[in-house]
């Protein structure tokens, strides 16, 4: 305080100050940051205080008390509007002098003061000075541009109520209002359009240079918003107190702008009370309870002397009485730093704080903004102190919110890409952040209109969805989540979640804000998941195979058909079982292992082959894979199970099994039998015991290294090829040649000769068999061979046998034909020298011998003639046999020897069937049936009379004839193996010769026949002869 | 009746050729016999006779079994033989073999099938048809 009062106006002051009540509320109330005297008369001179130029960043000591000081760094505009309310305030006290004006600090930023001023008056009522006060309101002008511009805009909702909102277009100069703009100012809700020049028309003419003027500076863009207090012409006639503000949401492509948003505010009730106070002036009180700020004078003895109201309600003071008491009294809580500060303060040092935390007596904190500052009584003494404090408690909360909120949304940004959006319906301002940029696919530089918020997303029923959304958010404050395709500027097409909520403040919306999220991949996750669980479903219900959703517990929840028909339960008995239920006990513990094994994410599927058991008790073979699903956070939530029936694979498996053994036996016991399998080409793949005795190869040297063609004499296989390839003229391998009829099913049996190891030649019989798995697909060849070197030895054996009998036929032959020709030639030689003998010579028969000898001739030509039915039947059988008619034989028999029969008095009971057919030669028919009906005649009892029974049936394939007599029979015991020898006789009989049964026999047998007797001596005998039918 | 002039016996058995001429001698037969043992002998015998002017023989007894050449043989050699008279043979064996007998009838030159022992009544018989045949 060099200058102490050097200057005649800051004299006049102090003095004004300690006279003039008002003054000194004037001071209280408004000049924190800066206090100027101006005297009008001569208007070059004008006195400002230190912190004036402090909060400006000027050196006080530097500047000149001239007016001119402060012009040069206050904006031209600003400057302007104080000019013109300077003058208006006085010409009319009325009026206030208030703006707020930016000056240029000294470091270049701007610098937002709240100046307000009376102008101080002679006794005519002529303003002589102009007292000014300072406020430095940048932070809150800053936070306010910050608020409008950021996501929340509090500026607007503290105020935002009864908010009128209109659009102007500027290209048809149309400005669309709503209803509430129509109401403030009294016209019908159906008022939409109106044209500008009558909203021009409603302004003050006294508002109207200022309001043009502030929203041409922000449609060049210099100013933010447009802001502006005016008054307007109510539709019934009287003014009405405006808060007009506005902001350009599109420009054209010069920057032009061509739409602007905006609001109005009925600020009549504020506007009045501020006419009020001034009408008051005088009445301190009042400006003190008006006064925005708590101020407090106190005496060196920190004794209240005055308070604004603002003081009394920030610290919870009101109804109290404080003037005259301690501040210390009043606040005990205070601690020694503040006792400090004042003593500080009242030795003379001026302290301030801009951020300042208090803790109250009741633990909450108290932000506030301090000053303390000295005063001076008129001796320039210390009187006391002046302290100013601000409660930004709500101020610091809502920055500190703020500055949360931001973080937080910048950080969820950035993690999840999620862009933000909002639109403040005071200005009709959207507001992206980067990221939904990037999503819609504009520039960060893009500056995105309201319409924006659905005019992105695809036309049709994704646009129509964001846009319902959008209108029951705005008219209900219903929040929504809507996922539509959102087709950006790049034209790319991706899947966007778009989340929205509202701010509603007394009832009204305000703000709309939410996100928007890239959900593409999701999206396609999604769809994929669709896809495949409609595949899964359709799998599911229509499989042939078993399928069942099964829970932790092992409880089936979802089963198809399939396997309520595989166990033979139905889908609601087995919902109500566990599949450890119907699990055989033998295989449920490794399936409970495996399955653990599953949950533990040790595996990822399983499979087994385990028992079921049918509702009938029977078991059901299964083939069991089962899968685990698992949430997006990896824990299990079912199991999937695919079943499939098995029983009979494992039926044939274990039949298989147990032939297999039973062939793997005989391999092995087969030591003498040759077992060699191989696959389909060929290779060898089983080489038993058997083949190795029989082919000296150790199975080693075989299996997989050879092919049974090693076994086998090449010629023999060639010419076995060249067969085939004859008769199908289709080219084959020699190995084919030997599986050409396994190959078609067909067993092969054939001789082949085998080569030993050591080159011995071998006969074998083999038998080439396919093996078949159970698709009946050839898997392989088994070749099974015997040594038959034995048996070719008894063949060799038979087949001489059959040489020697064919030799001694053939002796027999010849000695038929020496009976026939030799032996006979020379009987009749003889019979015919008997002959001429008699003749010529028949003294030489008058003797003893000759007769005996012509006797003996003629037997010897009877015997020749027998031998030659003998040697000729063989011969002429088999292409004489006819069928012929028994009955019609017997008949005809019967009828050659009636005369015999007639004789005998001979009974005949012929009892055969008329239609009874044999197969025989008729010539030999005809001497069998003589011979054995000529027989019982000849050998019947002289002592009853003959009875002969013929009778026939059939026996099989032949038909037997029986000839029964009740002659003289025959011992069988004694001549039995005898009766059909030749020239063997039973009886004594004139006409026995004993060769007709032998030949008869011979007849019967070689006609396919036999001969079968019961006879009993002296009761009779019964042939059975045997025919062929 | 007249007599057969010449009759060749062609036949390897001298008892039956004995035996036969005595029968022929007995029924008045033939004037006249040749014999041959066989069918080769037969055939080089018979061939001159039918080129030169000589009486051939008009009744041939052919035996089938014969060694050298057989009466087969002989037949089939024998119908070669170009000639103008006719000849009559009579197969005369001891064969009662049913295939001789067949085998016979493919013959044209041969008359009848005799089975031995020959006999009166069978000599008797050939010469009523000889007389049959000329008449």
């Amino acid at each position: 305080m060099k200058n102490r009062m050097n200057n005649y106006l800051e004299k006049e002051l102090y003095s004004l100050v300690r006279s003039e009540k008002d003054i000194f509320d004037f001071i209280q109330v408004s000049a924190l940051d800066g206090l100027w005297y101006w005297d009008l008369k001569n208007p070059a001179n004008e006195w400002m205080n230190d912190s004036f130029w402090h909060t400006l960043g000027y050196d006080p000591e530097k500047m000149p008390h001239k007016a001119a000081a402060w012009q040069d760094i206050i904006h031209p505009d600003d400057l302007e509007t104080a000019k013109t309310n300077f003058l208006k305030h006085c010409e009319d006290a009325q009026y206030p002098y208030d703006q707020v004006v930016r000056y240029r600090h000294n470091n270049g930023s701007t610098v937002w003061i709240r100046c307000r001023g009376i102008a101080i008056r002679d006794e005519n009522g002529q303003p002589v000075r102009m007292l000014g006060a300072h406020t430095d309101i940048t932070q809150q002008k800053n936070y306010e541009i910050a608020l409008e511009e950021r996501i929340d805009c509090f500026h607007h909702i503290i105020e935002g109520t009864e908010l009128g909102t209109w659009q102007w277009n500027l290209t048809t100069n149309q400005i669309e209002v709503n209803e509430q703009w129509t109401e403030i100012l009294g016209y019908t809700p159906s008022k939409k359009f109106i044209q500008t020049d009558f909203r021009t028309q409603l302004i003050h003419p006294q508002h109207q240079p200022i309001a043009h003027r502030l929203l041409q500076k922000h449609l060049i863009g210099e100013t933010p918003v447009y802001s502006c207090e005016l008054q307007m012409r109510h539709q019934q006639g009287h003014w009405i107190w405006i808060l007009e503000k506005g902001k350009v949401i599109e420009r054209d492509s010069e920057g032009n702008p061509t739409v602007m948003i905006g609001s109005v505010q009925n600020i009549a009730k504020e506007k009045n009370q501020k006419a009020i106070s001034r009408s008051t002036s005088q009445h301190n009180r009042f400006l003190i309870e008006q006064a925005p700020t708590a101020i407090a004078m106190f005496d060196n003895n920190m004794c209240y002397l005055a308070t604004s109201n603002q003081w009394l309600s920030d610290y919870g003071l009101e109804g109290q009485v404080i003037i005259g008491k301690s501040h210390y009294e009043i606040f005990p809580e205070i601690g020694e730093k503040w006792k400090t500060h004042h003593q500080r303060c009242l030795r003379g040092e001026v302290l301030e704080c801009n951020e300042d935390c208090f803790e109250r007596a009741d633990g909450s904190l108290q932000w506030l903004k301090w000053k303390l500052r000295p005063w001076h009584t008129a001796q320039g003494m210390i009187g006391g102190m002046l302290m100013y404090t601000e409660d930004i408690t709500e101020q610091k909360n809502k920055e500190k919110e703020q500055i949360r909120l931001k973080e937080i949304l910048e950080r969820t940004n950035e993690a999840a890409k999620i862009g933000a959006w909002e639109l403040d319906l005071t200005t009709y301002h959207l507001t992206w952040s980067d990221y939904a940029k990037k999503i819609c696919g504009v520039p960060f530089g893009f500056q995105p209109t309201r319409c924006d918020l659905y005019n992105f997303f695809e036309e049709g029923e994704h646009k129509e969805n964001v846009k319902q959304a959008l209108k029951r958010l705005l008219k209900r404050g219903k929040p929504f989540q809507v996922e539509a395709l959102l087709l950006s500027r790049m034209g790319i097409s991706r899947w966007v979640r778009m989340l929205g909520s509202a701010d509603f403040e007394q009832g009204r919306c305000v703000r709309i804000f939410g996100t928007m999220q890239d959900i593409e991949k999701e999206k396609a996750k999604e769809m994929q998941l669709r896809i495949s669980e409609d595949r899964f479903r359709g799998a599911f219900e229509h499989s042939a195979n078993g399928m069942t959703l099964v829970n932790l517990e092992g409880r089936f929840f979802q089963v198809n058909k399939s396997l309520c028909k595989l166990v033979g339960y139905t889908e609601e008995e087995l919902l109500r079982l566990t599949f450890q239920d119907i699990t055989h006990p033998d295989d449920l513990s490794i399936d409970l292992q495996l399955l653990q094994e599953l949950t533990e994410g040790v595996r990822d599927s399983y499979q087994l082959e385990k028992r079921y058991f049918h509702k009938s008790g029977r078991i059901v073979w299964i083939l069991l894979s089962v899968s685990i699903v698992r949430s997006d956070s990896g824990e299990p939530i079912y199991y999937v199970a695919q079943i499939n029936d098995i029983t009979q694979e494992k039926q044939a498996k274990n039949k298989l099994q147990k032939s297999l053994s039973k062939l793997q036996g005989i391999q092995d016991a087969s030591t003498q039998v040759s077992i060699i399998e191989t696959n389909v080409k060929g290779i060898i793949k089983t080489f038993n015991r058997g083949a190795e005795n029989l082919l000296g190869y150790h199975h080693k040297e075989v299996i997989n290294k050879a092919t049974p063609l090693l076994f086998y004499n090449i010629d023999e296989v060639i010419q076995q090829r060249n067969k085939i390839v004859k008769k199908t003229h289709k080219p084959i391998s020699n190995f084919e040649a030997l599986i050409n009829e396994a190959k078609k099913g067909r067993a092969e049996v054939s001789q082949w000769s085998y080569k030993h190891k050591d080159g011995i030649t071998l006969p074998a019989l083999v038998t080439v068999t396919s093996i078949r798995n159970q698709h009946n697909r050839i898997v392989g060849y088994l070749f099974i061979a015997s040594n038959i070197t034995q048996l070719k030895k008894a063949q060799k054996e038979v087949q001489d046998l059959l040489d020697v009998t064919q030799q001694q036929n053939q002796r027999l032959l010849n000695f038929a034909h020496i009976v026939s020709h030799n032996l006979r030639s020379h009987s009749t030689n003889i019979a015919m020298l008997l002959s001429i003998m008699g003749d010529k010579e028949p003294c030489a028969t008058q003797n003893d011998y000759f007769p005996l000898l012509e006797k003996a001739a003629e037997s010897l030509q009877e015997t020749m003639g027998h031998l030659n039915e003998v040697v000729a039947m063989n011969r002429e059988v088999k292409e004489n046999l006819r069928h012929l008619n028994l009955n019609q034989y017997i008949e005809k028999t019967l009828v050659d020897i009636q005369a015999s029969l007639l004789e005998a008095e001979c009974e005949i009971k012929n009892e055969t069937n008329t239609d009874l057919s044999i197969q025989a030669v008729p010539a030999y028919l005809e001497s069998i049936l003589l011979n054995f009906l000529t027989n019982a005649v000849k050998y019947r009892s002289p002592e009853r009379r003959l009875v002969i029974s013929l009778q026939a049936e059939v026996e099989e394939e032949h038909l037997v004839l029986s000839i029964k007599d009740n002659g003289l029979g025959i011992d069988l015991k004694k001549y039995g193996a005898k009766l059909f020898g030749m020239y063997k006789t039973f009886h004594v009989h004139k006409d026995a010769r004993g060769i007709g049964l032998f030949i008869t026999k011979n007849q019967i047998e070689v006609m396919g026949g036999k001969i079968d007797v019961e006879s009993e001596v002296d009761k009779g005998t019964t042939f059975k002869i045997y025919f062929r039918t | 009746m007249s007599k057969i002039a010449t009759t060749c016996i062609i036949d390897d058995d001298p008892i039956f050729v004995f035996g036969a001429q005595k029968i022929m001698e007995m029924t008045d037969f033939s004037e006249k016999f040749i014999v041959f043992g066989n069918g080769q002998e037969a055939i080089e015998g018979l061939k001159p006779m039918l080129s030169s002017d000589q009486p051939f023989p008009e009744v041939i007894l052919l035996d089938l079994n014969m060694p050298i050449m057989d009466g087969w043989e002989f037949l089939d050699e024998f119908i070669t033989i170009p000639r103008e008279k006719a000849i009559t043979i009579y197969i005369v064996t001891s064969s009662i073999d049913p295939e001789d007998i067949k085998r016979v009838k493919e013959y044209d030159v041969v008359n009848k099938y005799i089975l031995k022992p020959v006999t009166v009544d069978a000599l008797k018989e050939i010469l009523e048809d000889l007389k049959r045949a000329a008449s």
